[in-house]
């Protein structure tokens, strides 16, 4: 007998046999699934206050930390922005703004960011008109703004940054 | 029964912040507690010339208060400080606006400038507003009084006045103290109207009415006196 007719004969056999068990295994799937014991019935979940409370807190915090990461890895600070002011000092361990703005109080500003940038933002309800101010670095030490438009000299012939509002188009703040 | 006795307590908790926000107003007293606190010498005059300054709204109590108590916090001998506080009520007696005063007074004490220095920059600087107000007061800018110009007519405020004056001191003191040049009269003078714009305070009638009468030598005068008085 030649191998393809071996082969054959096989094939034909496996056939036969098939067909012949056809009735035994044709509904084997569901007479599994009927044999199989009953299941738990599935778990319910309903809402109670103490879970929704959980669930709007979880809400706002994943919110905030999504502000707070967008923050972190954004480019730096919004410097471009005019109720914005800047200053790049990288070795300073803390830069405040002073001036009329803040009724000459020490305001601290933000950062350094990864770029050196100290950075504080002005309030929205900014009254129009001239505004005096400067940086003070690491407690002592009277810094101007070197984005200014305007400057003038006061105490000690140091030099005072004027903040022109609102600034008109094309103006650093 | 519950959502009621919220917004009850929620009433009255608001009701109380804003007692508390009106408790915490400064008053004139409250000033004068903290110039006896200082321990100053003359304290009659100092009550008496903050009053004059209170009644005529040039200054409030709330910036006297913070001025006293910046002093307060400064370890220079009492005199110093007393000096800041006697040159400013000097001002107010004069019925000079004194805004610009307190605004530089409170710039040195923050940048720590020494009490001397300060009390030589506000001597100058009041000579400066004192100046202005005559030069304005000899071409009929006072208060209460009545400008035309052109066909508009407008009543000079205490406010209004009060702001030019300041705005053009301090515009005076800026160009002189910048190192820019006394002889350029035309500079001078568009530095002061330059000034005057930019604060909303004066009316674009006023600003318009000081250009067309004030001339650009008596501006480059009161230039060259503030001048003088920084060589000193």
């Amino acid at each position: 007998m030649h191998e393809h007719e071996l082969e054959q004969l096989i094939k034909e056999t496996i056939v036969q046999r098939a067909q012949a068990h056809q009735d035994r295994i044709a509904d084997l799937e569901y007479r599994v699934v009927d044999a199989l014991p009953d299941r738990p019935a599935a778990l319910e979940l309903r809402p109670t206050w103490p879970m929704r409370l959980a669930l709007a807190t979880a809400a706002i915090l994943l919110f905030l930390g999504g502000f707070w990461l967008g923050g972190t890895l954004s480019d730096g600070p919004p410097c471009a922005d005019p109720y914005v002011l800047c200053l790049v000092y990288p070795n300073a361990k803390s830069v405040s703004l002073v001036g009329q703005l803040t009724h000459w109080e020490r305001q601290p500003m933000h950062g350094p960011d990864r770029h050196g940038i100290w950075w504080i933002r002005l309030p929205r309800d900014l009254e129009p008109g001239r505004y005096e101010y400067g940086f003070m670095v690491d407690e002592y030490h009277w810094v101007h703004d070197p984005r200014a438009r305007e400057f003038v000299h006061t105490f000690d012939n140091k030099i005072n940054s004027v903040l022109i509002w609102p600034p008109s188009q094309g103006d650093a703040p | 029964m519950k959502y009621l006795l919220i917004s009850v307590l929620t009433a009255l908790l608001l009701s109380a912040n804003v007692l508390a926000l009106r408790g915490q107003q400064v008053t004139p007293q409250d000033v004068y507690s903290c110039f006896r606190a200082l321990n100053v010498s003359d304290l009659p005059f100092l009550i008496n010339a903050y009053d004059k300054g209170f009644k005529d709204r040039r200054i409030t109590p709330s910036m006297a208060l913070t001025l006293c108590q910046r002093l307060a916090q400064s370890a220079a001998p009492i005199g110093l400080r007393e000096g800041v506080l006697r040159v400013i009520g000097l001002a107010l007696i004069e019925e000079l606006p004194v805004t610009m005063l307190v605004d530089k007074a409170l710039e040195g004490l923050a940048k720590g400038v020494a009490l001397e220095a300060i009390n030589d920059e506000l001597a100058q600087r009041k000579a400066t507003l004192s100046e202005v107000k005559a030069l304005f007061a000899h071409k009929g800018i006072r208060i209460s009084l009545t400008i035309r110009f052109g066909a508009v007519t407008l009543e000079l405020t205490l406010e209004a006045v009060d702001a030019a004056i300041t705005e053009a001191a301090r515009a005076l003191e800026d160009y002189v103290r910048a190192g820019q040049r006394i002889e350029d009269a035309t500079a001078i003078k568009a530095t002061v109207q330059r000034y005057l714009a930019s604060n909303r305070a004066i009316p674009v009638t006023l600003v318009s009415f000081i250009e067309q009468i004030v001339s650009a030598p008596e501006w480059a005068q009161l230039a060259q006196n503030v001048a003088n008085r920084l060589k000193k």
